[in-house]
């Protein structure tokens, strides 16, 4: 019996993996239709490239591998387009948080929290994508492709066409945003009993 | 003397290099002094150990509700159609 996976026909595609493609999109991008935007070109370049299909590994990973690259083509393009970032706005998330001496004005809250737990509530999925979405462009893109996608600093700088030094305190302001957006939203002190 | 807030950019730069050495030491003796970075540097760990699982969970979950549209998936089948003629 081979053991090489044979390819469905497009419109099973849609059927099978069209939610899952559209549901890692829209994670990434934010944007229901740019999300289905490049989900339809995922599909479209699979149905071009089927015949590399080598079929050792599932239908699924192989179309999800080329929908990464159509979201970092995506990411890429986007990112050439955005004014570069005014100095004195990378200082914002520091201001806000550090007085003058450096110090913390208020204490950041002590997260009890499971990680799988919390994620598999929706209530909570319905924040985190919310809180994610309101980040700016730059820094969505950057915390997307290093803590979703895994990516390394070498290749987002490439992507991005910023330097590691930049790209640091990019991160570092996606993070700080996303973990006040999160406190505020669903660690903060009326919620304390969830976890 | 490095304050809580270049303590927080390296708390968070530390998730994406590995830091000089003396940053390191730096990095550690002020993390065992001060409970809000340490509260700080367990919120990114937390937030990190999140996003690891997020495609686990949210992504391949067959019972989420979040779907391609029925008007988005016609439009891609019909498109793929065309472009297989």
């Amino acid at each position: 019996m081979s053991e090489l996976q044979q390819l469905s026909s497009p419109e099973q595609w849609v059927d099978e993996h069209g939610d899952v493609l559209y549901r890692f999109a829209l994670s990434r991008l934010s944007n229901p239709s740019t999300a289905e935007d490049v989900v339809q070109e995922t599909f479209l370049a699979a149905l071009k490239a089927r015949d590399t299909f080598s079929g050792r590994s599932p239908e699924r990973t192989w179309l999800i591998g080329i929908l990464k690259h159509k979201i970092v083509d995506l990411i890429r393009k986007e990112s050439r387009e955005l004014p570069s970032e005014k100095i004195e706005a990378l200082q914002s998330e520091s201001d806000l948080l550090f007085d003058k001496t450096g110090h913390w004005r208020t204490g950041p809250l002590d997260w009890q929290v499971h990680p799988q737990k919390v994620l598999e509530q929706k209530e909570f999925q319905a924040v985190l994508r919310e809180c994610i979405e309101k980040l700016p462009e730059r820094l969505r893109a950057s915390f997307v492709l290093r803590e979703m996608d895994g990516e390394d600093t070498e290749k987002i700088c490439k992507v991005l066409g910023v330097t590691p030094t930049n790209l640091w305190v990019v991160l570092y302001r996606a993070r700080t945003r996303l973990q006040g957006c999160l406190s505020k939203n669903w660690f903060g002190e009326s919620k304390r009993e969830q976890t | 003397m490095l304050t809580c807030r270049d303590i927080s950019k390296l708390v968070s730069e530390s998730l994406d290099r590995d830091l000089p050495l003396r940053f390191r030491v730096e990095l550690r003796l002020h993390l065992m002094m001060c409970g809000f970075c340490r509260a700080y540097k367990k919120q990114s760990l937390s937030l990190r150990k999140m996003l690891s699982l997020h495609d686990a969970v949210l992504v391949d979950d067959a019972s989420s509700d979040i779907h391609l549209s029925a008007g988005a998936g016609e439009r891609i089948k019909k498109a793929l159609n065309d472009a297989n003629e």
